[in-house]
């Protein structure tokens, strides 16, 4: 658990980071999003003390982060940076294995995880482990910088902007796998970006900074139903709330009860967004939606509670 | 693409063509010093027409025939048969010479060889031959060129006349050049690439050492021998120990200090550049997975200034291979007393004795750093 109160930083009397207090749990993702300059990569890169705050406390675990040396801090933090950052004259396992040497484990343990790590990645091991960076894509490229953050199995990754310099199609697939590899592990981090819809696929809470402050940290769907007033409902943007609400629930949270029968045409699976459902309904003009299994049909899901959902006030 | 090179071709062989044509091949003399009698390369006891006329079939090749690869074979067979033409011409014409009678290479030969060289570089920059390439494509004729020296084809050559005269001292030169350019390289690496680092963590340390050895590579290296003259012989009077080390205003130990002075420019500045190359995103990415600034110095930030850095020791090696023939002046050693000695008695082939193993000093060393770096550059650092 990180816990800062207070932090504040000043670069030649301008105030960079204004008195920031924020916790983030284990197994959290905290998202620090807002426009260019307004502090989220300098709250990033104190919290591994590669700038030191002027003000304020960090406690990592409990301790103090100030009582550890910056160094040894730091090996235990994961840092995903900006325009990925793999060292060129590596090898994709060299790099991964940057910190667990730097932690002196033996040969044979960086080497289990380094192809543990690329496996996770969908990375043959075989084919990558030797290759230098720049044989890779530039979606190979990102999914060694993130392996080589998690791989002295760090209490908390830092990303600042991981998947910024990435098409769109790939960066959609990153942030699935990313979510995925969550779930199976439970990974720990505070993520700075300026795409709102980011934020919003990776984080469970988002905070919302300008000029040096966060202005609100809430979930992403009580930051879309109540966005403060001024800046934050401005970069949240209000114009497809209701889309993007359903966007973050999932058909099984409205499925009802259905007879068993062959797949129809058109139907959805439990795991898609109420906003495919919602696209697939508007699509069809029809007001209820087969849930299909294995091919087989497991329930349905109606128009109606989709839109009370995504409706003001909706639950 | 082939229409210029066919151009380039035509702009070395030319001038070989003209070189053969107008100057004499070989000079006959009476002895070392007095001028001489030319000869023409078709003339009986050299070339023959037949010679001759091969001679330029294979200069003429490279202009006609298109594909590098074999005008870099040709380019190279024009330049063995000019030196097998040489030696037997040489051995030919002595025969029945008196005993002080020499024979020289001529301007007929010293302009077809040095233009044959260069169409065998342009083509092999053609062909974008790798370093390690480069250094095999000229291993082979060089052994060749070496098989043939050690026969004995090039003999009765004035050059070699004058090696045989004075071997003892072209051994020692050798020795001594290679003191030189490696006892100043060693110190000035000492001293270069830390100063280089302080140059690249600290804009005032910058500000205090480039200029400085801005001015000390401006001052010209006769000079510079005159001033370290003063401090050094002073220095060797004071403590005896320094002079029983052969330390002295005069000698080897002022040329190597010269020679390291000269050598701390390109070695410091290309410290320097290649530091400061180094993307800041690499140093953010090493610091923040909890490098220490030693090992990210060590492990990042020299390897990826490495061929930087390697190109200034590379300037260095070849500047200083060069530069090493002046010390001569003070009693350095090196080739340069070949040179020097040969002005003084006004023995032309006496100072290619002394210059000829320089300029081959300084093709080796530059062939094989390029090598070097090459490697360096590995691994997509490019």
């Amino acid at each position: 658990m990180i816990r800062v109160t207070g932090l504040t930083k000043r670069f030649d009397g301008a105030t960079a980071v204004d008195s920031l207090d924020f916790e983030v749990e284990r197994g959290e993702v905290l998202a620090l999003v807002g426009t260019s300059g307004c502090g989220k990569s300098t709250t990033l890169r104190m919290l591994n003390r590669l700038i030191e705050p002027d003000e304020g406390r960090i406690e990592i675990d409990g301790r103090d982060a100030r009582e550890v040396s910056p160094d040894a801090l730091r090996r235990g933090i994961g840092y995903v940076i900006q325009g990925v950052g793999l060292f060129p004259h590596w090898t994709v396992a060299q790099n991964i294995g940057t910190v667990p040497r730097l932690l002196r484990w033996d040969r044979a343990r960086v080497r289990a995880r380094v192809e543990e790590l690329l496996e996770l990645f969908g990375l043959d091991p075989a084919d990558y482990a030797d290759k230098y960076p720049s044989e890779l894509s530039g979606g190979q490229q990102q999914r060694v910088g993130v392996a080589r953050a998690m791989a002295a199995e760090p209490a908390m990754l830092l990303m600042d902007e991981p998947f910024g310099a990435l098409d769109p199609v790939t960066r959609g697939r990153l942030q699935d796998e990313f979510t995925a590899i969550r779930h199976r592990r439970g990974i720990t981090a505070i993520l700075v970006t300026h795409d709102m819809d980011e934020a919003f696929r990776l984080a469970d809470r988002i905070a919302v900074m300008d000029a040096g402050k966060i202005l609100q940290i809430d979930t992403p769907e009580r930051l879309l139903r109540g966005p403060r007033e001024g800046f934050v409902r401005q970069f949240v943007g209000l114009d497809d709330r209701a889309l993007r609400i359903l966007s973050l629930h999932l058909v099984s949270e409205l499925a009802r009860p259905a007879a068993d029968a062959p797949a129809p045409a058109q139907w959805v699976a439990p795991g898609d967004t109420l906003r495919e459902a919602a696209s697939r309904l508007i699509w069809e003009t029809g007001d209820s939606l087969a849930v299909v299994e294995d091919g087989r049909v497991t329930g349905e899901v109606r128009a109606a509670d989709i839109w009370r959902i995504g409706a003001r006030g909706g639950v | 693409m082939k229409q210029a090179s066919r151009r380039a071709a035509a702009v070395y062989a030319l001038p070989a063509l003209a070189g053969l044509a107008l100057l004499p091949f070989l000079d006959f003399r009476a002895n070392r010093i007095v001028s001489g009698d030319g000869v023409m390369l078709w003339a009986p006891e050299i070339g023959s027409p037949g010679g001759a006329a091969a001679l330029a079939a294979l200069i003429l090749g490279t202009v006609v025939i298109g594909a590098q690869a074999a005008r870099f074979a040709l380019a190279l067979a024009a330049l063995a048969l000019l030196l097998w033409l040489a030696g037997q011409g040489g051995t030919a014409l002595s025969a029945e010479a008196p005993q002080f009678a020499r024979v020289s290479l001529g301007g007929g030969f010293w302009i077809a060889a040095a233009f044959s060289a260069l169409a065998a570089a342009d083509a092999a920059a053609r062909l974008s031959l790798g370093a390690l390439a480069r250094i095999a494509a000229l291993a082979l004729p060089a052994l060749g060129f070496g098989l043939a020296l050690r026969a004995g084809l090039f003999d009765e050559l004035s050059i070699l006349r004058e090696y045989t005269a004075n071997r003892d001292v072209f051994d020692a030169a050798l020795g001594g050049h290679l003191r030189l350019v490696l006892g100043s390289l060693i110190p000035a690496l000492l001293i270069g690439l830390p100063l280089g680092w302080l140059c690249f963590v600290g804009p005032r340390a910058r500000a205090a050492i480039l200029p400085v050895l801005n001015l000390l590579q401006t001052t010209p290296s006769i000079a510079m021998f005159g001033l370290l003259m003063v401090p050094l012989g002073a220095l060797s009077r004071a403590v005896p120990t320094l002079r029983d080390w052969g330390v002295g205003g005069i000698g080897a130990a002022p040329a190597i200090v010269a020679l390291a002075l000269y050598a701390l420019l390109p070695i410091v500045a290309n410290t320097y550049a290649g530091l400061t190359g180094v993307p800041e995103t690499m140093r953010d990415a090493g610091r923040g997975m909890g490098m220490s600034r030693a090992r990210l110095l060590a492990r990042v930030e020299l390897p990826l200034a490495a061929p930087v850095i390697l190109t200034g020791i590379r300037i260095v090696v070849v500047q200083n291979i060069g530069l090493a023939a002046v010390a001569a002046l003070i009693g350095g050693g090196g080739f340069g007393t070949l040179v020097f000695r040969g002005m003084g008695q006004a023995a032309m082939d006496l100072v290619l004795l002394g210059t000829l193993p320089i300029v081959a000093l300084a093709i080796l060393a530059s062939l094989m750093f390029d090598a070097i770096i090459e490697t360096t550059r590995r691994g997509g650092a490019r």
